[in-house]
């Protein structure tokens, strides 16, 4: 093996291996005359600034652990079920109705009813101009909202054969309660009924257990329904 | 321990130059006995980078352009986007790594590489189970495991490749002639010897005989992030302290800092997996564990750091004529940004903003590419002319594809950790729409930053296409040079 | 440092205290657990997925859902994912032990999915979104999964399979798109997917 200093042929230019060699940059070549033999290194102290902050590092690392560590318990997922925090309790922030509709409407009828209300024809019929959500009272809505309705149904107009989901399980008095009264109340899209407590939602929820299990509701079901719920 | 690299005073002195010539004939001699591995395993990686780097743009291009190729089901979204990850990270990063740890491995220990037939049965092998492991998933064969998608009947022979270079390691690492172990060899070693580790129990623990429930997902993050912390890390790492001392001549800047950065990043970054995990189901002390160790890596990211900075500290003006320097000086600066950077996402308060969204791949980007790629790059550049005894053909080429590739990734990292964390914050805000026609929702206004990003792909392309012609070019021009060669000889028997 | 010896055995304990931490540990330590019983309903939980979920299960990973959708939803307190309605409550360990894999995600690209079986529990609403999302979902960049329908022509009469559909996405006049088994076990396996039985761990 030749040594890459000291082959005459190397010299640019001769040699058509390194035919057009480029200026003024190094590490390109095969014969760097200017390669350095292997690394090293140099011997220092460690500065005192960085052994403080291996210090500091490793105390806040201790109090992190013992502080968040949920104890070690394997059924303990909240990291702060220990120590101080523990006391602070996580109450959820009251929203008006209207603004609480707003969101379970989003996260959950939109997917159907689209956010403009106006569903999709021949599929998810509207809610905008409806007249099962406009109807003075909120009787047979809440029964749809909590176990759904399935079959035939004229909504302005035009019939629609589907199934909805029912919420009775996954949404609460209160969550079903203003999502009816953003509904029932939405200027934008000209519904203007009025707005439902979850007291109401509470007590036909309580009234339909039994019912819940046959499933969603038929519109001949809900068409005998009194519009208004009566006093018990 | 020497004080100081002798190069520069050897260089300037006389008398030195007849060992000088020898200790150089030595490299020749181990550059020479590496070439068809190389050759092998390079080549190899720089076309997983394309076929990787085509997969990434169709999955870019697909995420705001649902619709595009979408009636095929090979090429659907979910098949391609797992298809990019394994070929880069199997295919080109930990193929390319492996030959640089193979050079550096020879040349650290001064031996010739010795058997050189195993690892080409071992690159064969690899390239062989990382092609079927891609196919299966784009035929929808995925073991729905991310970063183990390769299904089970490709993974043995990794496996078996895998056995192969670390049986290798040793060989060579047992015969070395150089007594003196450099920090580089440290991390090469450490990396050889984790990587079966953690992939043959993450085989075992969720393909093989999976464990019950979020165990599995202990095991899969455990091991998910190891991939970068103990094979990738260690062996980008080992060649920015090769390289840049290398290219300088000078020593690196202090010993102490090198052992502080090797020990602390061995101990600390295995435990930092569940992290990726912050919020789930898993019992609080286990991702306060991971919380802490990540926080933890800021001892060997800020000596690290140091370490490379203050080596480089006053021959900056060296990244205007060696190409090399500059690929690792920008892979050494993106090391301790992304380190630093992940370090803050892992904190509670941050995770719950930016967990879920594409911040967390703009992260993962900055730390495979902006760090580990390039430090490859730089590699590749300064190993070729050594091993095929030829010199690069075009430095603007080389031009070309560090700025394409150097503007294309932070064109893609900070614009994308902005959207992601734009994202977060409309995510945690349950007033903003998930998806709407009209108003602005989370998914509405990623779009902007993610066809940002594809733009930025295809930079990043057109930067790997000038290194692939780079590359195939010297390939050609070594060949030719063996013909002219051989000709030569034949003509002066005559 | 130019002990060889040594500098293995540091590689390997540092790696071996991490696979015990990380690994053994939980394994040990919630790598067993049992369904329970649910006091206010007496059924236990959880319960493994019928058959037809299962196979639904597998077209879900060879399509990567996971790789924009999440299967966990985090505390009240963390993030917004039960103001989302994606769950009434947190999802713990003993949720997931009957599945393999476990899938938890870490994109949110789309929604979480862990109770989208009681969040939208109808079958053709799925298969219209699987079909093509932005039927039900104006603005979604979810990729539609045509490829798991097959158009056909009608025969004597129209199947009861067939996805109806708005005009716009509608085949041309006298087919009709049905979907394929992998997308009706597909559809199975998320209705399957609900996380709601309230657990003492959760609380
Ligand atoms: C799976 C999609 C779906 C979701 C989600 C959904 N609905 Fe429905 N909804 C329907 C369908 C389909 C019908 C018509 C059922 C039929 O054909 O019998 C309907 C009917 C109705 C009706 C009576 C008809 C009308 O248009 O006025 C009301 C009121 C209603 N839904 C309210 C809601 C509310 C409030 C929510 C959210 C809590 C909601 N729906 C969520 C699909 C859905
Ligand atoms: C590119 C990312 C992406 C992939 C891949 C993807 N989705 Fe989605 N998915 C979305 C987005 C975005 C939404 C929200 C908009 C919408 O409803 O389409 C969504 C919504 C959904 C929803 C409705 C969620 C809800 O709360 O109403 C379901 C169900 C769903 N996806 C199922 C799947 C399944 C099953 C797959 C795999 C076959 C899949 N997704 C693959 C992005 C994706």
């Amino acid at each position: 093996m030749n040594s890459p200093t000291s082959t005459p042929s190397s010299s640019p230019g001769n040699d058509p291996r390194s035919r057009g060699r480029p200026a003024g940059v190094k590490d390109l070549a095969a014969r760097d005359p200017l390669e350095h033999v292997e690394p090293g290194e140099s011997q220092r102290p460690i500065s005192l600034m960085l052994v403080i902050f291996l210090a500091t590092l490793f105390s806040w690392a201790g109090y992190y652990a013992h502080r968040y560590g949920g104890g070690y318990e394997p059924l303990i997922y909240n990291e702060n079920a220990y120590g101080l925090a523990a006391a602070k309790t996580n109450a959820a922030e009251k929203l008006d109705p209207y603004a609480l509709g707003q969101r379970v409407f989003g996260n959950t009828c939109a997917r159907c009813h689209q956010p403009d209300g106006l569903g999709l024809p021949g599929q998810y019929p509207p809610l905008a101009g409806s007249e099962w959500v406009l109807a003075p009272g909120p009787a047979r809505m809440i029964r749809i909202v909590l176990d759904a309705v399935q079959g035939p149904i004229p909504v302005k107009g035009a019939t629609f054969d589907n199934v909805m989901t029912p919420w009775r399980d996954t949404l609460n008095d209160e969550q079903i309660a203003a999502v009816i009264t953003f509904v029932r109340t939405q200027k934008e899209w000209g519904n203007t009924a009025s707005p439902v407590t979850p007291e109401e939602v509470a007590a036909i929820r309580a009234k339909t257990k039994a019912r819940s299990a046959a499933g969603p509701w038929t519109v001949a079901e809900l068409q005998a329904l009194p519009d208004q719920e009566p006093n018990p | 321990m020497n004080a100081a690299s002798p190069s520069i005073l050897a260089a300037l002195s006389p008398s030195d130059n007849e060992e000088l010539a020898q200790r150089r004939a030595v490299l020749a001699e181990i550059d020479a006995s590496c070439r068809g591995p190389l050759l092998f395993l390079f080549s190899g990686s720089i076309i997983w980078l394309l076929v990787g780097t085509v997969f990434a743009l169709l999955a870019s291009l697909k995420l705001h352009n649902p619709e595009y190729l979408a009636n095929y089901s090979w090429l659907t979204f979910g098949r391609v986007r797992p298809a990019h990850l394994n070929a880069v990270i199997y295919g080109f990063a930990s193929e390319a790594a492996i030959g640089v740890t193979l050079w550096l491995m020879c040349r650290l220990c001064r031996t010739p590489l010795l058997f050189g037939w195993i690892i080409n049965a071992a690159g064969v092998f690899w390239n062989l189970g990382v092609t079927i492991g891609v196919v299966a998933i784009l035929a929808g064969d995925s073991t729905g495991i991310e970063w183990l998608e390769i299904p089970p009947y490709a993974t043995p022979i990794l496996f078996v490749s895998y056995a192969l270079i670390a049986v290798w390691g040793v060989i060579t690492f047992r015969f070395r002639r150089e007594k003196h172990l450099y920090v580089s060899q440290w991390y090469l070693l450490a990396a050889l010897f984790w990587f079966p580790w953690i992939y043959s129990a993450a085989q075992i623990l969720l393909v093989l005989d999976p464990v019950r429930g979020t165990v599995q997902a202990a095991v899969n993050w455990w091991f998910a992030h190891n991939v970068l912390g103990l094979w990738f890390t260690p062996i980008g790492l080992a060649s920015i302290y090769y390289f840049i001392p290398k290219v300088l001549g000078k020593p690196v800047y202090n010993y102490s800092l090198s052992v502080l950065g090797f020990w602390s990043l061995a101990l600390f970054y295995n435990w930092n997996g569940m992290h990726h995990l912050v919020g789930g189901p898993m019992p609080a002390w286990l991702i306060t564990v991971s919380i802490v160790a990540s926080v933890m890596m800021t001892i060997p990211v800020i000596t690290v750091g140091i370490n490379h900075h203050l080596t480089m500290w006053g021959s900056f003006r060296e990244l205007k004529t060696s190409p090399v320097l500059r690929f690792m000086v920008f892979g050494g600066m993106s090391y301790t940004l992304t380190s630093l950077h992940g370090i803050a996402l892992a904190l509670r308060s941050v995770s719950e903003v930016t967990h879920f969204t594409h911040s967390t791949i703009a992260h993962s980007h900055q730390g495979m590419y902006a760090f580990f790629t390039m430090v490859m790059f730089g590699a590749i550049y300064y190993i070729m002319p050594r091993v095929l005894q030829v010199d690069w053909p075009s430095a603007r080429l080389i031009r070309v594809h560090f700025w394409a590739v150097a503007i294309g990734i932070l064109l893609y990292v900070f614009p994308l950790i902005v959207g992601g964390t734009l994202e977060g914050m409309a995510m945690t805000n349950p007033d903003v729409p998930f998806v709407d026609a009209v108003k602005p929702s989370v998914v509405s206004l990623t779009l902007p930053y993610l066809k940002t990003r594809s733009y930025s792909g295809m930079l990043i392309f057109l930067g790997h296409l000038a290194f692939a012609i780079s590359f195939g070019w010297i390939v050609l021009r070594w060949a030719q040079a063996g013909r002219l060669a051989r000709l030569k000889t034949s003509l002066a028997r005559v | 440092m130019n002990y060889g010896p040594i500098l293995f055995l540091g590689i390997f304990l540092t790696v071996a205290s991490s696979w015990c931490g990380l690994v053994l540990i939980p394994h040990l330590q919630f790598g067993r657990q049992q369904p329970v019983k649910i006091e206010e309903t007496g059924e236990l939980y959880p319960q493994s997925r019928p058959g037809i979920a299962q196979q639904g299960m597998a077209v879900y990973q060879a399509n990567g859902c996971i790789y924009c959708h999440t299967q966990q939803v985090r505390a009240e307190h963390f993030g917004a994912d039960i103001a989302r309605n994606w769950g009434q409550r947190r999802t713990v360990a003993r949720d997931y032990i009957f599945d393999k894999p476990v899938m938890l995600g870490t994109m949110r690209t789309g929604p979480d999915l862990t109770n989208i079986g009681l969040r939208q529990n109808s079958v053709t609403w799925h298969l219209q979104h699987l079909y093509t999302p932005v039927i039900t979902s104006k603005g979604s960049i979810m990729p539609p999964f045509r490829f798991l329908f097959e158009q056909r022509k009608i025969g004597a009469k129209p199947s009861p399979d067939a996805v109806p559909l708005p005009k716009e996405y509608a085949p041309e006049p006298g087919y009709e798109i049905i979907p394929k088994a992998e997308a009706k076990a597909l559809v199975q396996y998320l209705l399957s997917l609900k996380a709601s039985a309230p657990l003492p761990e959760t609380r």
